[in-house]
């Protein structure tokens, strides 16, 4: 029988660990952000990789999927056509205006390094853009009219993007009917607050039981000055609606976009008067 | 029996986690992934050469893990170290080459991790349902132990890439 091995403690490495834990947030972000930037030519492999099974495709199947393509292009490009008259139209009857270009809003386009989190119970994504491009804590971030979710951390380069799903991620929100009523202003409705979950839906929560909410239903911002949310940006669409037996209704929100898939996204920075009127919100 | 290098297994840490930020959440399921970090700290505290090294490998893939997240700098750290910690105290009992121990190690190490994780995000960010945490922790769990057989298979067959 051979000499008794010692077996190494765990002691020095909890107590680095238990220190790391302590190191504020702001700090270790920043390092971290700048590391993660090192990955960035990962991030073109990827996108090669996700496109390889198009390009290994037989030729016949090819010739046909092109031209079904080309078939279906061309149809796109009608209906598109058809309904930017049709919005436009809409647009022209309500007297409605887009709610960011309304207030002075200015929109910076940011491209997606890393668009999902390592962490299971976390959901971020990393953009191309930091503190050197004017880039702050607590900016909204957008894809068109539909929130992606807010700047939680800046680095000099890059910076994190708290997604709505994000257990952190929490906005003034309010189901809009399907149906338009005159004279009812979304912001006249009982409005509640959205939340991430983690998981791929958010929770609408905490707004009266005699609020209409139907399925399908979109869930959009109310407006909030102090943290730079205008109101109606979509936050997602009313998957179910559980009365339960509480007060309030538990509503889910299922959002429209599929993060992983976005590319670029704009960061919506409030004009002057309004950020000098009140700090914006960071992500937890 | 298999051995490896610290810094050759932290280099292909890094690779893991490359994976994980971008082509890994497209095969997601259900909203729950594979944990293919948690895997390899699984092997580094299955083969280690000694309990420092398998500590020191699971504690560095952990702090990767951290360096990819919105969360506290640490965490992860902390967990996988737990996990290695576990691992190394019974691996005399185990048959370390079976795919049946790698699948079982992974299995409880993943379930340990998310929901550790789970209770501290919860804690410190926001409330995350209780299926949201039990649906995503099994599932993620099985998906991390599915390809952990086969991550193992290959860093034993090709040796080189750890030695």
């Amino acid at each position: 029988m051979g000499p008794k091995k010692k077996r190494a403690s765990p002691w020095p490495l909890i107590l680095i660990s238990a220190l790391l834990l302590l190191v504020p947030s702001t700090v270790t972000q920043k390092t971290r952000l700048t590391a993660v930037a090192g990955f960035i030519p990962f991030r073109s492999l990827a996108t090669w990789a996700e496109r390889l099974p198009d390009k290994v495709r037989p030729s016949a199947e090819s010739q046909e999927a092109a031209t079904k393509v080309a078939f279906l292009e061309d149809q796109n490009l009608k209906q598109a056509n058809e309904l930017k008259r049709l919005s436009l139209q809409l647009e022209q009857a309500l007297g409605m205006k887009q709610p960011v270009r309304d207030q002075n809003y200015r929109m910076i386009v940011a491209d997606v390094v890393f668009p999902t989190d390592s962490s299971p119970w976390r959901k971020s994504l990393t953009i191309a853009m930091g503190t050197r491009d004017g880039i702050e804590k607590g900016l909204l971030v957008l894809y068109n009219n539909q929130v992606v979710g807010r700047i939680s951390e800046t680095a000099s380069r890059t910076s994190r993007v708290q997604i709505v799903t994000d257990p952190g991620f929490r906005a003034g929100a309010v189901a809009a009917p399907k149906t338009y009523i005159s004279g009812v202003s979304l912001s006249e409705r009982h409005a509640g607050v959205y939340q991430g979950t983690a998981g791929q839906n958010g929770q609408l929560k905490w707004f009266g039981g005699e609020t209409p909410v139907e399925n399908g239903a979109f869930v959009v911002t109310t407006e909030d000055p102090v943290n730079g949310v205008p109101r109606g940006l979509v936050l997602g669409r009313v998957a179910t609606v559980n009365h339960g037996r509480g007060a309030f209704p538990k509503v889910e929100v299922e959002p429209i976009l599929n993060f992983q898939a976005l590319e670029h996204v704009m960061i919506l920075v409030p004009p002057m008067e309004v950020r000098t009127s009140g700090t914006t919100a960071g992500g937890r | 029996m298999v051995k490896y290098s610290t810094g050759k297994l932290a280099l292909l840490g890094a690779v893991a986690l490359a994976f994980e930020l971008t082509l890994l959440e497209t095969w997601s399921l259900g909203g729950a992934r594979a944990e293919v970090l948690l895997s390899l700290a699984c092997f580094a505290a299955l083969f280690a050469r000694d309990s420092a090294q398998g500590l020191l490998a699971s504690w560095i893939i952990g702090v990767m893990k951290d360096v990819g997240s919105a969360g506290p700098l640490g965490l992860h750290a902390l967990l996988f170290l737990g996990a290695g910690w576990v691992v190394l105290q019974i691996r005399q009992i185990l048959f370390r080459e079976s795919p049946l121990t790698q699948l079982g190690v992974a299995f409880v190490a993943a379930c340990w991790v998310n929901l550790v994780a789970a209770i501290v995000v919860s804690i410190s960010v926001g409330g995350i349902p209780i299926g949201v945490v039990v649906g995503k922790t099994l599932l993620s769990a099985l998906l991390t132990a599915g390809i952990t057989v086969p991550i193992h298979f290959a860093l034993m067959q090709a040796r080189w890439m750890v030695k």
